[in-house]
């Protein structure tokens, strides 16, 4: 058991993790014999390139762990959703259960709006079939009536 | 056909023996250290190891002191490290200097500063240095000689601080030569007033309690 003799921690440098991790690859992969030998030359590489290119490994490890623990992503999502939850189309985060119970709503009121321009039309199709069907039985009343009065004409002049 | 370079599994890696301690006594070198440009001290820590040379690490954590923000950025334990690492040299090469003094993350201008104050071609005698770099950590010759003692005391942390009376004479005299302000006479009386007490106690020890106290009570008053 180790007792806190100071209120101070003991903290690994910034990025040190990314260069330890680098170093350990490395030798894994090349299975040197002298090890600190090989590990001198792979940092004076690192510094060469870092006088070169200004890319510095552990500085790059620092910032990646500083994105991953302080995340702002989510903090700059969350006041946008509050504040104007109405205007935010549902394809974007907003607050979910309001614009849920909204859209269940709406489309509750869409459905009785179906049902009710179902049967406008039903009886506006009802109506159109009567005024046909009363027409095409008039048509054909009127037909038999002509074929009546043509075949009593024919027979008449048959005889 | 075999493929001897493929890796299936982590069984096929050879994890060499003495990497583990390697990478451990690394890691605890670079916490008790607490570099500020990790890279290049990690260079110069395996550059030191490698060549088994004495390696650029604090023995203990050092807390960062207030006024290190507006200092020069040498601590005790930077000179420490420093002092470890080249003093059973005697004569140092200022290039070598510079290359150790650059893996402890400090500024080649306070090295530059700390040189002009004795100014030296090439090589210099690092206990020379050493001093310039205690007058550097403090102000006053005092408190330069404070440093001193608690940096190269045998003693643990915290206790009398005590060092060679030959070594603090050595400091001292050489410290105060550069003060334009203090005669040899002035140096020569302090230094036999100390040795009086000194070889009273017969060790030929002096701590920092020997010749700080007057300082001290001028603050605190019993």
């Amino acid at each position: 058991m180790s007792i806190p003799f100071s209120n101070t921690d003991y903290r690994i440098p910034q990025g040190f993790g990314n260069l330890l991790e680098g170093l350990t690859r490395e030798i894994l992969r090349e299975q040197p014999d002298n090890i600190p030998a090989f590990a001198a030359a792979y940092f004076e590489n690192l510094l060469e390139k870092r006088a070169k290119t200004n890319f510095d490994p552990a500085e790059w490890g620092a910032k990646v762990d500083d994105r991953f623990y302080n995340n702002h992503a989510f903090k700059v999502q969350q006041p946008s959703g509050a504040t104007e939850p109405e205007e935010v189309p549902p394809e974007k985060c907003a607050p979910e259960k309001d614009t849920s119970q909204e859209t269940v709503k709406e489309q509750e009121t869409q459905a009785s709006f179906v049902e009710e321009t179902t049967t406008d039309e039903e009886e506006e199709a009802a109506a159109a079939a009567v005024k046909i069907q009363a027409a095409f039985r008039g048509h054909k009343a009127r037909k038999e009536m002509r074929e009546m009065k043509e075949g009593s004409t024919e027979e008449q002049e048959m005889e | 056909m075999p493929l001897p370079d493929t890796v299936f599994c982590a069984q096929q890696i050879h994890i060499p023996p003495e990497l583990p301690d390697i990478l451990k006594q690394f890691t605890k070198a670079a916490i008790r250290t607490q570099p500020t440009d990790v890279l290049q001290w990690s260079a110069g820590y395996f550059s030191a190891l490698s060549r088994g040379d004495p390696l650029p690490v604090k023995e203990r954590v050092e807390l960062p002191v207030a006024t290190q923000k507006t200092d020069t950025g040498l601590t005790r334990g930077l000179l420490k490290v420093l002092h470890k690492q080249l003093a059973h040299k005697g004569i140092v090469d200022l290039t070598e200097l510079q290359d150790k003094w650059k893996t402890l993350c400090l500024p080649v201008e306070t090295l530059k500063f700390i040189l002009r104050m004795d100014p030296v071609e090439d090589t210099v005698e690092w206990m020379k240095f050493f001093s310039l770099g205690c007058s550097a950590l403090g102000g006053t010759l005092q408190s330069a000689m404070k440093h001193a003692c608690e940096i190269l005391t045998e003693d643990p942390e915290g206790g009398p601080a005590r060092i060679p009376f030959e070594t603090f004479s050595y400091i001292f005299s050489y410290l105060s030569s550069l003060d334009q302000d203090r005669t040899e006479s002035d140096t020569n009386l302090f230094l036999n007033h100390l040795e009086e007490t000194v070889v009273a106690r017969k060790n030929g020890m002096i701590g920092v309690s020997d010749f700080f106290i007057e300082d001290k009570k001028k603050f605190h008053p019993v």
